[in-house]
């Protein structure tokens, strides 16, 4: 009998200490306030990115590659090369879209391409931390700091479920981002080979 | 001879009757695949993946996805019926709803696996309507569908490589409705 305990706590005791490592931390608290100061001053960032879409049920994922580029205010290149050419260019209010080569007009789409809009934007220069269409909390690890946010919003719920983001405390680096869906489908988005406050060419946001 | 001419065409039916289940599978039973998609719908195209699984009891479930993942269709074909899992505003009108649907049916064949499909050897009936096959090689290389009035409402087209489909389509006449299929894994 004690050995099958003992063997139990053994199985449960990382489970336990894997829940307990993500600690909620206060809104006012110095971590956060550090994260948005840094974010505040950050002028441009660019960087790798990873997008992985599990599907409830299927074994596969979907993995998407590319890059991406931001420079404060409002500009972004959200690039795709694999498995589809895939791009969001963002010019303060103007939004574009291309795929396979060929720009696409997104009429009937526009609430999604908004609230994707906002969420790339809102994650990548930490606005979305005080939006006030979510309700937010905030947690650490001790390494990272993670923020869940949950919309308000009837028509935003609809959309999304839940947005998880992650930033390495140290440097205050957007890691990973993820959204769940209404259906508890789940798409990660991993940063790597971030890059904050280099020269940016403005080209990248003229034109495609 | 009679005799002979009774057994040579039972046998021609007979082989005929087969071809569903030997040379028309698309994705087969247990089978499951991602694939670059791109809807056209009244005018305006919707693009992004389509993720679809061929349970081994002929469950077929299908997820359309946006590139950047949000969910954009989620459907189940059971039991004969579809049930609506999640759909956008864009896509859940009645009209393109059932006609989407459909397509994918279409698209994948799922129809050989449905009761009220007949096979009469060069055509098929399936929902009330005449499918009229075309094999290459023995392959599937098109369905005609043709609806009630005897006009050709639809046609599917199989694009194949080597091995394996490169593209699916369907494509509807008189009417701005289509939908191309690849498929991710051969890139």
């Amino acid at each position: 009998m004690r050995r099958a305990t003992t063997f139990f706590l053994f199985i449960l005791f990382p489970i336990f200490l894997s829940a307990q490592d993500w600690k909620t931390i206060e809104a006012s608290g110095p971590m956060l306030t550090g994260l948005k100061s840094t974010l505040a001053g950050m002028k441009s960032i660019k960087g790798d990115i990873r997008q992985e879409k599990s599907f409830a049920f299927l074994t596969d994922k979907l993995v998407s590659t590319g890059i991406f580029v931001y420079q404060k205010e409002s500009k972004l290149r959200w690039e795709f090369k694999e498995p589809i050419d895939y791009v969001i260019l963002i010019n303060e209010s103007t939004m574009r879209l291309r795929e396979e080569g060929i720009e696409k007009k997104y009429k009937g789409m526009n609430q999604i391409l908004r609230q994707v809009k906002e969420i790339i934007l809102g994650c990548i220069d930490g606005s979305i931390m005080s939006n006030p269409n979510y309700k937010t909390v905030f947690s650490t690890n001790g390494t990272n700091i993670r923020i869940q946010l949950q919309p308000k919003e009837k028509n935003l719920k609809e959309f999304i479920k839940q947005i998880d983001v992650e930033f390495a405390k140290s440097g205050s680096i957007l890691k990973k981002v993820t959204l769940t869906d209404p259906s508890d489908d789940m798409t990660d988005i991993h940063f790597s080979n971030v890059q904050s406050n280099q020269k940016i060419d403005a080209a990248l946001f003229a034109d495609f | 001879m009679r005799l002979f001419l009774l057994i040579f065409s039972l046998l021609a039916t007979s082989v005929q009757a087969q071809a569903p289940g030997q040379n028309v599978e698309i994705l087969g039973r247990g089978k499951e695949a991602i694939y670059k998609a791109e809807f056209n719908i009244t005018g305006s195209a919707i693009n992004g993946f389509l993720a679809v699984q061929h349970k081994r009891n002929d469950v077929l479930r299908v997820q359309f996805t946006s590139p950047m993942g949000n969910n954009l269709l989620e459907i189940e074909w059971k039991r004969g019926k579809w049930k609506k899992i999640y759909a956008t505003k864009k896509l859940s009108g009645k009209l393109i709803f059932n006609m989407m649907t459909e397509d994918i049916l279409l698209l994948f064949a799922h129809y050989q696996y449905d009761q009220s499909f007949e096979d009469f050897g060069n055509e098929w009936k399936w929902n009330k309507k005449t499918l009229e096959p075309v094999f290459e090689n023995g392959k599937l290389s098109s369905v005609k569908i043709i609806g009630r009035r005897h006009h050709p409402s639809k046609t599917v087209k199989y694009k194949r490589g080597e091995d394996c489909i490169d593209e699916l389509s369907i494509d509807h006449q008189g009417f701005p409705f289509s939908i191309t299929l690849e498929p991710l894994k051969k890139k």
